[in-house]
C-alpha cells in the first residue's frame, strides 16, 4: 500500500479518465433529482445524494466523493454546520466544497469551498460551472 | 438498435420533474395563502408561523426558480425579505404577493433547453 486515497486511484484507470464522483446535498427532491438527472446525463458525472447534512456527512465519509454540491439553507443542520463538520474530519476535511445558496452573507470562505453557486441556478448547465470551479478539465 | 439521446432523455426528465416541482409550488402557494388568513382571523402573527412562512417562501423561491418560473420565484424572494424578524409585516402586502406567485405559477415554464452535446457524458472527468 502507498497511502493513496481511494478516489485518486479511482480518477484514472488504465490511463483513462473516470468520471467525477459528485455528493449532491439538497433537501428539494424536485432540484436534488433534476440536478442529479441533468449532472448525470448532460455532464457525465457519477452522483449519489443526500437530503439533510448529516447523511451527507456520512456519505462523505463512506464514498469520499470528489466534490461536493452543498445547499446552505436546509432544516436541522444547515449547511454552513455541515461544512463544519466536513471540515472537521480528517477523512472529509480535503474534500472541495461548492456552496449552493440564495444568501452569501455569513459564508466563510475556506480552503476547501472552491465556488459559490446561486440559487436558482440552471440545472441543464450547472455541470459547466462546477467543473470550472472544481478545475476539473473537461 | 435503438439509439438514446441523452438530450431527449434529459429534456424528457425534466419535463416530468418540471409538472412535480408546480405541483409542490401550487401547494406552497396554498399553504402561505392559509397562513395569511389564519393571521387575518386572530389579529397576530406568531414567531414561528412568521419563521415557517419564511422558509416556505423561501423553498418556493428556490424551486420556482430553477424550474423557469422566474416571476412566482421573484414574488417569493420579495416574500421571504418582507418576513425577515423584526421587519412590520403588512398583510395586504403579504397577500398581494402570494397573489402574484399563484400568477407566476398559472404561467408556463420558460423552458430549459438542452445545450450539451450528445457525446459530453463521455469527457467529463
Amino acid at each position: 500500500m502507498t497511502g493513496i486515497p481511494a478516489r485518486r486511484a479511482c480518477d484514472t484507470v488504465n490511463d483513462i479518465p473516470q468520471p467525477k464522483l459528485v455528493l449532491l446535498v439538497d433537501d428539494d427532491d424536485d432540484i436534488r433529482e433534476v440536478t442529479q438527472t441533468s449532472l448525470e446525463l448532460v455532464d457525465g458525472f457519477r452522483i449519489i445524494t443526500a437530503s439533510n447534512g448529516r447523511e451527507a456527512v456520512r456519505q462523505a465519509r463512506e464514498h469520499h466523493p470528489d466534490g461536493i454540491l452543498l445547499d446552505m439553507m436546509m432544516p436541522g443542520v444547515d449547511g454552513l454546520a455541515t461544512l463544519e463538520m466536513l471540515n472537521a474530519d480528517p477523512a472529509t476535511a480535503g474534500i472541495k466544497v461548492i456552496l449552493l445558496t440564495a444568501r452569501v452573507d455569513g459564508v466563510q470562505q475556506t480552503p476547501t469551498v472552491a465556488g459559490l453557486i446561486p440559487k436558482p441556478f440552471d440545472p441543464m448547465s450547472l455541470g459547466v460551472e462546477v467543473s470550472r470551479m472544481m478545475g476539473w478539465s473537461r | 438498435m435503438v439509439e438514446v439521446n441523452p438530450g431527449d432523455a434529459v429534456t424528457d426528465a425534466y419535463a416530468a420533474l418540471t409538472e412535480r416541482a408546480w405541483v409542490s409550488n401550487r401547494s406552497r402557494a396554498d399553504e402561505l395563502s392559509s397562513l395569511v388568513g389564519q393571521w387575518r382571523a386572530t389579529g397576530a402573527i406568531p414567531a414561528d408561523g412568521r419563521q415557517h412562512a419564511r422558509d416556505i417562501a423561501h423553498s418556493l423561491r428556490g424551486s420556482a426558480g430553477t424550474f423557469g418560473h422566474h416571476r412566482a420565484a421573484e414574488a417569493a424572494e420579495s416574500l421571504e425579505q418582507l418576513l425577515v424578524d423584526g421587519h412590520p409585516v403588512h398583510l395586504d402586502a403579504v397577500a398581494d404577493l402570494i397573489a402574484t406567485i399563484g400568477l407566476g405559477l398559472s404561467e408556463p415554464p420558460e423552458p430549459q433547453r438542452f445545450t450539451g452535446d450528445a457525446n459530453s457524458a463521455e469527457r467529463a472527468g
